[in-house]
């Protein structure tokens, strides 16, 4: 008999989601996690690690826009 | 070197919490705090795998392989997801939603060997005496 309790953490766990939408977006959580973890690994003084983590993951996105928008324009000169 | 001794941790079974549990290697030698940001941030990476891709296809070694290497680093989260895929009712995913899923867990699991590493750099730097491995910016080298 599946209770409520087995509904709620067994079916999201079991059936994957209909994911439509554009992935990019779930880039940001994912590198924000990558920095936080970095981060925490190599500072002592963990009270710097949120703005550390911050800038870290700021400029992850900012390198990765800036390849995109570098590909972009490759793309269009050599089309 | 009394203190250093009165400190020392078992390695083996740093590395063995540490692959099982991420953080709980660094629980174990007294980094409480580094601890819960790792168990938090690979949890919710490795959840979201899961949660988004389903525990069938996500972890799988025969039709994910080179993914399944990465994923299982995160130890009983694997192991666990391996489990939960056998269930009846499994549903597989396939295509954009299988891509983000398997890389949110082989990131997860790939962190959590970052993690592992750190667990046993910081358990020999507590038996061996001080030394200064910090710069002036609180960073390690």
């Amino acid at each position: 008999m599946m209770t409520i309790f087995g509904l709620i953490m067994a079916m999201p766990l079991l059936t994957p989601m209909l994911f439509d939408g554009s992935r990019l977006w779930m880039l940001l959580p994912l590198t924000l996690g990558i920095s936080i973890v970095y981060k925490a690994t190599k500072l002592e003084d963990l009270r710097a690690l949120p703005v550390a983590a911050l800038l870290l993951w700021l400029t992850i996105v900012g390198g990765m826009i800036a390849v995109a928008i570098g590909l972009y324009i490759l793309i269009a000169l050599f089309q | 070197m009394a203190l250093s001794e009165e400190n020392e941790k078992n390695i083996g079974l740093t590395v063995l919490l540490a692959w099982l549990i991420p953080g709980a290697g660094h629980w174990y030698i007294g980094e409480r705090k580094r601890a819960w940001i790792y168990f938090i941030v690979i949890t919710l990476l490795f959840g979201t795998g899961i949660w988004v891709g389903g525990a069938l296809s996500t972890v799988n070694l025969q039709t994910n392989t080179a993914w399944f290497f990465a994923e299982i680093f995160a130890g009983s989260y694997t192991l666990l997801a391996l489990l939960i895929g056998q269930l009846p009712g499994a549903v597989a995913s396939y295509g954009k939603t299988l891509d983000l899923a398997t890389i949110y867990a082989g990131v997860a699991g790939l962190l959590n060997l970052l993690v592992v590493l750190d667990a046993i750099d910081r358990c020999h730097s507590m038996v061996k005496p001080m030394s200064p491995i910090s710069n002036s910016k609180g960073a390690r080298s």
